[in-house]
């Protein structure tokens, strides 16, 4: 019988809970992952922003996907220090047809270690009140906190109230949340006190040393996704990252896509555009543009279904005069920036081309000839660099 | 200027039965044993005889003269007449136990002649050679063998019975020797008896002539787990992930070392104490190896690590530079083999799980491992605690500070002394006492 009235007086209290839960979609504010430091999103539009959304619609996934890369042999699969050293090495024997299938094997696992973080704004930190009993107010000195530990209650839907000194009763804080699922549920990954790396200066130690992706990684591992900190560390980590153009730190992590996301939701593309281009990968340049775009749709800069890769990247260049500073850093002296960026590409792309096996001369030899024509489109002259490079090119394919 | 007279000794009746007899004599009379006792070995009881005379200094006396031509240069020269010097009363006092002095010394400082090594440095057992460093080998005519280091891993006494001359022993010494970069040898030395050194020796110079070279896998540890036996003894040797270090038996650590492996684990069986067939066993299953280039020569098929550091990422070490690469549909059975079960010959060491002490299911055992649990945590707060700054250290230096403060504090009467068991009461001395 008391048992039954427990229960069911339980119930009621998590019913009136989700009664009161607090409306987040009414008055909401604008995102937290715009940051009008970096950002060139005109304040009009980026109120309009849903970053949760955008960030996990199917189509900017695949971009995301697209565009940090699978770098097995440097950065997924790197040497790392592993928790049972005393493991040893396995050899085996193999064909090369068992080869290739386990190098497919071991793309297909990579994946599994790209899942992106995510992206989250940050919890709302205010509460309901629930009922206030004037009666008994003053009933004692501190507050009483009452929490939910039922079998099948986890950590987020868990229902936590407070009973204040006045008498009112009210929702627990996202912080006092937290601290109840501490008490009763204890997780070894989260101590109570915050790891000292994560605040200055010690943050800029570690990133000094490279160790962004250890840093994110145990970020993740700490706080929860939505947690106002993690958010403005993530922001921190990655506004230190462009500060000093470290993309590569983080480049073909799980992290790199929130990264990207974050300076595409912020229409902040030369610095990235500048290191996809340093490594000669012009199809991720048109791949961001692309996202950057479908972030921020306009019917009037909009993508044609025909549209080449480097097409999109020139009319991206031709509507983003302002960006021409940064991406002079690519463009050199000369008076076009897409000069600059094509001219990355062609010098990276030709030494690995010739020895790439996986494409034909043939395909090789489009390739240059479409830049190369691109390009002394774009700059109308007869540019004695590129066509040098083709002549050796042609040189070397008869 | 002193005179010697007042100083020279009058004697009377000097001829005793000490001054008549030899010293030689004398010392007979304290040290001699009869024939049956030296039987039953009374001589070792005696006393040593002491080389007395070394003690008597000529000249050396409460006043130190000079005597020449016994303690000072003959040829004195005139102008400088005899000298003689006062003792101070420490230089008397001295002279008088300088003999005692000097027995007591001697027995501690005979102790002291060997220097002492560094415990890693120490032989198997005491101050054994076996198992100490012994240095590089004698060069070869025409190597030069500076950078090689050299173990003594057995010195035994063999015997051999003989028509003429009876029973015949002979020193045995097992020497190995190696550069640490794969090259070594081994080899038997053989002396007369008590000729250790001898036989130490020989067997270094016959190891330096007789070297052979074993391939190691990146410079540290063996290719792949090998099984190999020599009479009675059998030797499951493992490959192991940088860092582990050698684990196996004594005598082949000091092998590992000689031979450059730096990460082995080897398990013998049977007969553990034959050094030589332990060698010899361990060693044949070295050379006995096959690296992986010619693994895959044989095989025709690539050699792929896949290291646990790495997820697994397989990683060509080595492909079949003579032949193709074989097909899927070419394989047989053999060739679908776990390359760890292809080089055992089918055995595996015993794996003897430890058994548990006595009192692991005793009941006061059982009370006492209840009543900790309790605290079971306690240890990790308290780091975690201590970490995070929550708790202040409280080091040797901590406490000394915390109570200079509370004394300097008593003595000032901000805290009252406090009255423990021998100071139950004070009582205030009355002023007009």
């Amino acid at each position: 019988m008391l048992r039954h009235g427990l229960f069911s007086r339980l119930h009621r209290l998590q019913a009136l809970c989700q009664l009161h839960q607090p409306q987040s979609s009414s008055l909401r504010l604008a995102s937290a992952w715009i940051n009008p430091l970096i950002s060139h999103v005109d304040p009009g539009r980026a109120q309009e922003v849903n970053a949760e959304k955008l960030f996990t619609s199917p189509e900017v996934q695949e971009l995301l996907t697209k565009l940090t890369g699978a770098d097995l042999q440097n950065k997924i699969f790197r040497s790392r220090r592993i928790s049972t050293p005393q493991n040893r090495s396995h050899y085996a024997l193999m064909t090369d047809e068992r080869w290739e299938k386990t190098m497919e094997r071991m793309q297909e696992e990579a994946q599994h270690f790209l899942q992106f973080i995510p992206l989250k704004e940050p919890r709302v930190e205010t509460t309901e009140t629930l009922i206030v009993d004037k009666e008994i107010a003053g009933f004692d000195k501190s507050k009483f906190v009452f929490t939910d530990i039922s079998f099948d209650a986890t950590d987020q839907d868990r229902t936590v109230v407070v009973r204040e000194v006045d008498g009112s009763l009210r929702t627990a804080t996202p912080e006092e949340h937290d601290r109840m699922n501490r008490v009763y549920y204890e997780k070894s990954n989260r101590p109570v006190v915050e790891p000292a790396v994560f605040s200055d200066p010690y943050l800029q130690d570690a990133l000094d040393r490279n160790e962004h992706e250890f840093l994110m990684d145990w970020a993740c591992m700490y706080f929860e996704v939505d947690d106002p900190k993690f958010i403005s560390l993530s922001k921190t980590v990655y506004d230190r990252i462009i500060a000093t153009k470290n993309f590569d730190s983080l480049y073909s992590t799980r992290h790199f896509g929130t990264l990207v996301f974050y300076l595409a939701i912020n229409n902040n593309l030369p610095p990235l555009l500048n290191f996809f281009a340093n490594l000669g990968q012009l199809s991720e340049c048109a791949s961001l543009v692309r996202l950057q775009k479908s972030l921020y749709p306009d019917w009037r800069l909009a993508i044609g279904s025909y549209d080449s890769d480097f097409k999109i990247l020139q009319d991206y260049v031709k509507q983003n005069t302002r960006f021409k500073q940064e991406l002079g850093d690519v463009a050199s002296t000369d008076q076009s920036d897409v000069y600059g960026i094509l001219k990355g590409v062609i010098s990276t792309k030709l030494p690995t081309l010739r020895f790439n096996v996986t494409m034909t001369l043939d395909d090789c030899f489009c390739f240059l000839c479409q830049a190369y024509l691109h390009a002394s489109w774009a700059l109308n002259v007869n540019d004695g660099h590129i066509l040098d490079e083709l002549r050796n090119f042609t040189l070397f394919r008869n | 200027m002193t005179t010697l007279r007042a100083f020279t000794q009058i004697r009377f009746n000097t001829v005793n039965f000490f001054q008549r007899r030899t010293q030689q004599e004398l010392w007979k009379t304290i040290r001699s044993v009869s024939k049956s006792g030296e039987k039953k070995g009374r001589r070792s009881t005696r006393q040593p005889e002491r080389p007395l005379h070394r003690f008597y200094r000529i000249g050396a006396g409460p006043l130190r003269v000079q005597f020449p031509g016994l303690n000072a240069p003959l040829e004195v020269k005139e102008e400088q007449p005899m000298k003689i010097i006062e003792q101070t009363p420490e230089e008397m006092k001295d002279g008088q136990l300088a003999i005692r002095k000097q027995l007591e010394e001697r027995g501690k400082t005979k102790k002291r002649n060997k220097e002492k090594l560094h415990p890693l440095e120490r032989g198997f057992s005491g101050n054994q050679v076996v198992g100490q460093k012994l240095g590089p080998p004698p060069n070869v005519e025409g190597a030069n063998l500076e950078n090689f280091q050299s173990y003594c891993l057995e010195i035994k006494r063999t015997s051999n019975m003989t028509g003429v001359f009876g029973r015949v022993h002979t020193m045995s010494a097992l020497v190995i020797t190696g550069n640490g970069q794969g090259l070594a040898g081994y080899a038997v030395g053989k002396a007369p008896l008590h000729r250790t050194s001898v036989a130490i020796i020989k067997a270094m110079g016959m190891a330096s002539r007789r070297l052979f070279f074993v391939e190691l896998l990146e410079n540290r540890t063996i290719y792949q787990d090998f099984y190999a036996e020599c009479r009675n003894t059998r030797v499951f040797a493992q490959r192991r992930p940088p860092g582990f270090g050698i684990v196996c038996h004594p005598r082949l650590i000091r092998i590992c070392e000689v031979i450059g492996i730096k990460d082995i684990y080897v398990k013998v069986e049977g007969s553990t104490t034959n050094y030589l067939a332990l060698t010899h066993a361990f060693i044949t299953g070295l050379l006995n190896q096959e690296t992986h280039q010619q693994l895959a020569d044989r095989k025709g098929l690539h050699v792929v690590e896949m290291d646990p550091n790495r997820h697994f990422l397989p990683q060509k070490v080595a492909s079949p530079m003579q032949s193709a690469v074989k097909a899927e549909d070419e394989l047989t059975e053999m060739d679908r083999l776990n390359l760890d079960d292809f080089y055992g010959e089918g055995r595996y060491p015993l794996k003897k799980q430890k058994p548990p002490p006595f009192y692991a299911n005793l009941p006061e055992h059982l009370e006492a491992e209840w009543r900790k649990h309790p605290f079971r945590n306690q240890k990790d707060v308290m780091v975690r605690l201590l970490a995070d700054g929550m708790v202040p250290r409280w080091t040797r230096t901590a406490r000394r500070e915390v109570a200079e403060e509370k004394s300097r504090l008593m003595e000032q009467g901000v805290i009252p002394i406090p009255t423990g068991i021998g100071l139950s009461r004070i009582i205030p001395k009355k002023e007009g006492n």
